[in-house]
């Protein structure tokens, strides 16, 4: 089968598809309760965590009623070695209470019919810092957004109270319906990994060799205590999946189904669901790329590059989401060096320049530099360091510069000039390099 | 200022943007799912359920993306395909290729169960892999934009591509060689326990 015969056959397979009936006013539903959600969550979540503090504390002197029959996630002592600790015992039923307002799941109805109280299923230290994780009985109804594996029947859902290193609060970290629930990528980085031990011996794998195209996972054996199995993964290759595995023999690649323990880290949930989404505080010049300075220089993926980079610095090492079709500019330094410019917004914060340098041994530095101004008449004016010059841009203009002499011969969109130079002229207007 | 006195007012916006986001997923949502059912190893209502989230994700986001929406929408379906084995509860019943039946016979059913061979054959790689060959031989990308819309560089598309492409015709042609086989698990490395 060559290339050709698979897009006919790909295409031949897809022919009669047709999204359902309704799908539209589905979507929109779906969007709006999205956007509703981000909104609410901006401004009611710390209230919130104040006010149910109290109340939700009365779930630790008594058993909790109406729960499923010999779940220990449910009905056994806290474990831990902070199960002693009231205080935080009671803090941590108050993040789960304000965390379930603003949790992803609430989209999709998990928290709809609950049919008991929480309960500390485990407190401890790790190397993420104190963690409980609580466990809430629910009947889960049939949902868009839950698989058929899960809908209509009790299941028991599983939360992690934890520190968010973002901001160093207390908060519920992540939270979970399915039937293995209670695995968790937390702390900085995603390195502490937390799983519930149901019996099974349980791995992890962060590594994996690939010899002749062929990928063996390494696997790691978890050691358990008081109900739970964890480990602290070194500072991990980014690119490089975290895989769980519970049971006898873990599989020899990460394509193998059967036993595996989804784990996802925590800054996903916590950057999907509690930060409002900046509108558009970038520049507008989606899918624009840019050029200038020497063409030569080390071979890179502008918008792969800048992305991952960016992303990983600003999401403690993990790369969230995808490059989309943002702009860029790629400028070949005099020094050998390539910088990749463009702009990045998150966590509701103004949208900021960001260079990546790349050297041709394919070390990558990121430089941070001003918030976008989309207004402005010059709005890319971004000074690289070690003498290496400015990038200036503006789209659809012709820029030229001066030092103290004549203009330069002009150029169109973008431009790398030298670090001495004082002003940009902007079609027929001056702006002034401040330094 | 005289900008923002001219602007139409919120709920106005609002309204004209709701109405933008409506019309495009009315009009782009076959072609999408398409893509999704590919992504999603042939999951009709898996790949439903992941267009819909990714819909339903842009919609805040709309002002942001709908110059060009599409490109984005694609891109974000991929990298959720890519990373669905890691969402919880989102457990995507995958076909088993057996099921799918010897491609006998000639002519339009040939086709037709040629067609549904491929797709069951593509749920057996990788679901990057697999996304980059629905990207590069369903929508005719390019390696640097299927690149750009996993985030990866154009190598990893480069090797991607080359693995997939042979997998999937060790898959086909074991299923087509062995038509009677209940096995079309493609052969690997044994694990071996970490020291």
């Amino acid at each position: 089968m060559d290339t050709g015969e698979l897009t006919r056959a790909l295409h031949g397979a897809t022919e009669n598809i047709e999204p359902r009936v309704g799908f539209t006013d589905a979507v929109l539903r779906g969007g709006r309760r999205h956007r509703t959600r981000r909104r609410l969550a901006t401004v009611t979540g710390a209230v919130v965590a104040v006010a149910l503090a109290t109340a939700s504390g009365l779930a630790l002197v008594s058993d909790p009623p109406h729960n499923q029959a010999g779940n220990p996630l449910l009905d056994a002592p806290t474990t831990g070695n902070l199960a002693g600790d009231t205080q935080f015992l009671t803090d941590a039923l108050a993040a789960w209470e304000a965390g379930k307002i603003v949790s992803p799941n609430v989209d999709r109805g998990v928290f709809d019919d609950l049919r008991g109280d929480p309960h500390v299923y485990w407190a401890g230290n790790t190397p993420a810092g104190r963690a409980a994780i609580v466990a809430q009985p629910a009947y889960l109804h049939g949902h868009d957004g839950i698989g058929s594996e899960d809908a209509d029947q009790a299941r028991t859902l599983v939360g992690l109270v934890a520190t968010d290193p973002a901001d160093g609060t207390v908060k519920l970290v992540d939270d979970q319906y399915d039937a293995a629930a209670g695995h968790f990528m937390f702390g900085e980085g995603d390195r502490t990994v937390l799983i519930v031990d149901r019996g099974a011996p349980l791995f992890v794998s962060y590594e994996a060799t690939v010899k002749q195209g062929k990928v063996t996972a390494k696997w790691q054996r978890l050691s358990s205590s008081d109900g739970v199995a964890s480990t602290e993964l070194p500072k991990r290759v980014r690119s490089t999946p975290v895989v769980a595995f519970g049971g006898n023999q873990p599989p020899p690649d990460y394509a193998a189904f059967d036993g595996r323990i989804h784990l996802e880290p925590s800054s996903w949930y916590l950057d999907e669901n509690t930060i409002q989404q900046p509108e558009s505080t970038g520049l507008p010049w989606t899918g624009t790329e840019l050029a200038a300075g020497d063409p030569g220089g080390p071979q890179v993926d502008p918008p792969g590059v800048f992305f991952e980079e960016v992303s990983a610095k600003l999401h403690n090492g993990s790369v969230i989401g995808n490059s989309g079709d943002a702009w860029h500019i790629r400028a070949g330094l005099a020094d050998g060096r390539v910088a990749v410019l463009s702009d990045y917004g998150t966590s509701g914060m103004p949208s900021r320049f960001y260079a990546v340098l790349v050297s041709p041994d394919g070390t990558r530095t990121v430089v941070q530099g001003d918030e976008v101004d989309a207004n402005a008449v010059l709005p890319v004016r971004f000074r690289l360091p070690d003498g290496q010059g400015w990038i200036v841009a503006a789209k659809g203009q012709s820029l030229s510069y001066r030092t103290d002499g004549g203009w330069s011969t002009p150029t169109q969109d973008a431009a790398l000039i030298p670090d001495a130079a004082t002003q940009v002229k902007v079609g027929d207007k001056v702006v002034d390099l401040s330094r | 200022m005289s900008e923002l006195a001219s602007e139409p007012s919120m709920q106005g916006r609002e309204g004209g943007r709701e109405a933008d986001f409506a019309d495009f997923v009315t009009h782009r949502s076959p072609a999408l799912l398409r893509t999704a059912y590919l992504l999603c190893g042939g999951d009709r209502g898996a790949a439903e359920d992941l267009l819909q989230e990714v819909l339903e994700r842009c919609y805040p986001r709309w002002k942001r993306i709908r110059e060009r929406p599409e490109s984005y929408v694609r891109a974000a379906l991929a990298n959720a395909a890519a990373n669905r084995w890691r969402r919880r509860a989102r457990r995507i019943q995958e076909l088993p290729l057996e099921n799918a039946g010897p491609p006998i016979g000639q002519g339009h059913e040939q086709q037709v169960v040629d067609h549904d061979l491929v797709v069951k054959a593509l749920t057996h790689l990788p679901p990057r892999m697999r996304a980059v060959l629905v990207l590069r031989f369903f929508e005719d990308m390019s390696e640097s934009d299927t690149a750009a819309a996993l985030g990866c560089g154009t190598g990893t598309v480069k090797s991607q591509t080359s693995r997939g492409l042979a997998k999937l015709r060790e898959l086909l042609d074991v299923a087509q060689t062995s038509p009677d086989s209940t096995d079309f698990v493609l052969g690997g490395p044994q694990w071996t326990p970490a020291n």
